[in-house]
């Protein structure tokens, strides 16, 4: 279903949590909305599915407004990170609940049930308390739970938090290919950025209850819209400069830049950076840190400024060493420089 | 290994407490004469029995009475409880601090100024003298423990439950007898059974407000327990202890029977 956000508001207990959020999305697609604790990812969630009420603003499924329909009535479920499973059920309860509230014959909830657990990977696990099944398995559940309820649009809010790192790219795996299967229009919350530029269509950046940007993966890692969208997904580096005749000029380089002349500053990624032993930068390690299957160096230009870069395994570097680089700034990123920042 | 035999202790402890008082009930009521130094009666007769049965006070009327009278005043103060709890613990709203206090007020002030004050605004009503009259004192009596029983389970379930069922697409009322009730019973369990036995015990407020005429098994009691006819006392007791521990073993067993059939595929 198509959803359209507009320029929602929210205030819990006398603070603005959302303030002034659009988002739109189409039919079938999957977005991440990401941002840091406390930005109002959750309440965003709640407030589309009516949990919560908005102080302004609409939200459209399909065009149909639902700003004052009661939660049962939206068709917008939510999974949510603490999985919520009712304990006084079987697993197959569970996931036929939403069939029973829908009016739905014994027999059929039963199949579907048990149709929706093989979907998830927990064929036979119907009879199955909820006491005796392990995380993994409950948010599967709660996933049965959701897809049983048919649901117009899919909420994720951060479904994969409580898992294992190694259960976790399970889940994801699985909850893209029923997203494939299922083909419903989907929002996942998340802190996590490789999640979100992973698995999303789109990436919809949520900073102080408002989206700071909104765009495919690429779009938003490779061209962040503002200096904190940069600064969120980490490995930047940022040096103020100046643009004067079409070009950006600062301490460490002077690259071509068509922009009206000013204060400006470039965003540097790490993988910029490129060894060569001819390069023409002369970077002094500062740190090395072991990471397992990377290894972290802290770098210093001459004139002070700190990189952080991964290599590859156990990088054989030295606090001290002088490594050469080239820099490959391709498409900069530049922003005008903030004031305050 | 310790802590089992601590543990024991303390279970043989607690089982003495209770078992052996009631044993000296049994054969109180049970004895024809039981004089001092005496282990056992000297003599024994079924007189008690004969009395509690036939005797001058009807039984089982008292015991209809009493038992619906505890049984009303069960049901309407836990389910004021349970409303009370839910407003107090899910919703905010101003003056919820007065609400949460009032519910406990009735525990602050004495029983016999209490009981004085209802009795005049209940003849003002027309209720003094009256079932209902008693009912309502009743209720009121227990609710302070109905609300605080129930608050806790309330607050301690929170409303994600409910919240999760709203969007699988339940109304609010399904939601909160499908998936809040069921987690709250053991709550309202100990609420049914506090209230009833607070009910089931009163004696000076169903004294005051029932002026004689509503007649509970506890009110026939005390005189006989005051009047120091040991046997008759003991052989009240016994019943008024028995019938309280079989309608709170109902309770539980209805309450199991629901929870079995629950509502579920």
């Amino acid at each position: 279903m198509k959803l359209e956000i507009e320029n929602l508001s929210v205030a819990l207990e006398g603070r603005d949590i959302l303030r002034g959020v659009s988002l739109r999305m189409e039919e079938g697609e999957f977005l991440s909305l990401l941002g840091p604790s406390g930005c109002g990812k959750t309440t965003l969630l709640k407030t589309v599915a009516g949990i919560i009420a908005p102080r302004s603003g609409g939200i459209r499924l399909d065009g149909e407004d639902l700003t004052g329909l009661p939660p049962h009535k939206r068709g917008v479920v939510i999974l949510f990170q603490d999985i919520r499973l009712f304990p006084h059920m079987t697993a197959a309860e569970n996931v036929s609940f939403p069939l029973r509230m829908q009016g739905a014959g014994r027999r059929e909830r039963l199949e579907r049930a048990e149709e929706l657990l093989s979907r998830v990977r927990l064929p036979g696990y119907g009879s199955r308390r909820v006491g005796s099944l392990s995380g993994g398995e409950r948010q599967r559940v709660a996933l049965a739970r959701a897809l049983a309820a048919k649901p117009r649009l899919l909420l994720l809010d951060e479904p994969f938090s409580a898992l294992d790192e190694n259960l976790r790219e399970d889940m994801r795996a699985l909850v893209l290919s029923l997203h494939r299967e299922f083909h419903m229009t989907t929002v996942l919350v998340t802190h996590d950025r490789e999640e979100a530029l992973s698995m999303s269509g789109r990436v919809a950046l949520l900073f102080d209850g408002a989206v700071e940007q909104c765009g495919t993966p690429r779009e938003v890692y490779l061209h962040p819209a503002t200096r904190r969208a940069a600064d969120y997904f980490g490995g930047c580096t940022c040096l103020d400069g100046e643009v004067r005749g079409g070009l950006f000029h600062c301490s460490l380089v002077t690259l071509p830049a068509s922009l009206p002349e000013g204060r400006y500053t470039l965003c540097l990624r790490e993988q910029m950076w490129r060894p060569a032993g001819n390069g023409p930068y002369a970077l002094t390690v500062k740190e090395v840190r072991f990471r397992g299957p990377e290894t972290m160096v802290a770098l210093a230009a001459e004139d002070g400024t700190l990189f952080h870069k991964r290599f590859p395994g156990p990088a054989p570097f030295q606090a001290g060493d002088v490594l050469r680089f080239h820099l490959d700034v391709g498409d900069p990123v530049l922003f005008p420089r903030e004031e305050g920042l | 290994m310790r802590r089992n035999v601590l543990l024991r202790l303390f279970l043989a402890a607690a089982v003495l407490c209770i078992l052996l008082p009631a044993a000296v009930l049994v054969l109180w009521s049970a004895a024809a004469r039981w004089s001092w130094p005496s282990l056992l009666p000297e003599r024994w007769s079924a007189r008690t029995v004969r009395e509690l049965l036939f005797g001058s006070q009807d039984l089982w009327r008292l015991l209809g009475s009493s038992m619906s009278l505890g049984s009303g005043a069960a049901g309407l103060s836990t389910l004021i409880g349970l409303l009370t709890a839910r407003a107090v613990s899910l919703y905010d709203f101003p003056g919820k601090g007065l609400v949460r206090f009032a519910g406990l007020l009735p525990l602050l002030i004495p029983g016999t100024v209490f009981a004085t004050g209802i009795h005049l605004v209940l003849l003002r009503l027309g209720l003094a003298d009256t079932a209902a009259g008693v009912l309502l004192v009743h209720v009121m009596t227990a609710l302070p423990y109905s609300i605080a029983i129930l608050t806790d389970v309330t607050a301690a379930l929170g409303g994600a439950l409910e919240e999760q069922a709203a969007v699988l697409g339940a109304g609010p009322v399904r939601a909160f007898f499908a998936v809040s009730l069921p987690e709250l019973m053991p709550g309202v369990l100990s609420s049914l059974s506090m209230a009833f036995i607070l009910s089931y015990s009163q004696y000076f407020t169903t004294l005051i407000v029932g002026g004689g005429r509503v007649k509970t098994l506890a009110l026939v009691m005390v005189p006989y327990i005051q009047g120091g006819d040991r046997s008759l006392a003991s052989v009240y007791a016994l019943a008024f202890t028995g019938s309280a521990l079989l309608v709170s073993a109902l309770f539980e067993a209805l309450i199991r029977h629901w929870q079995k059939r629950g509502d579920r595929l």
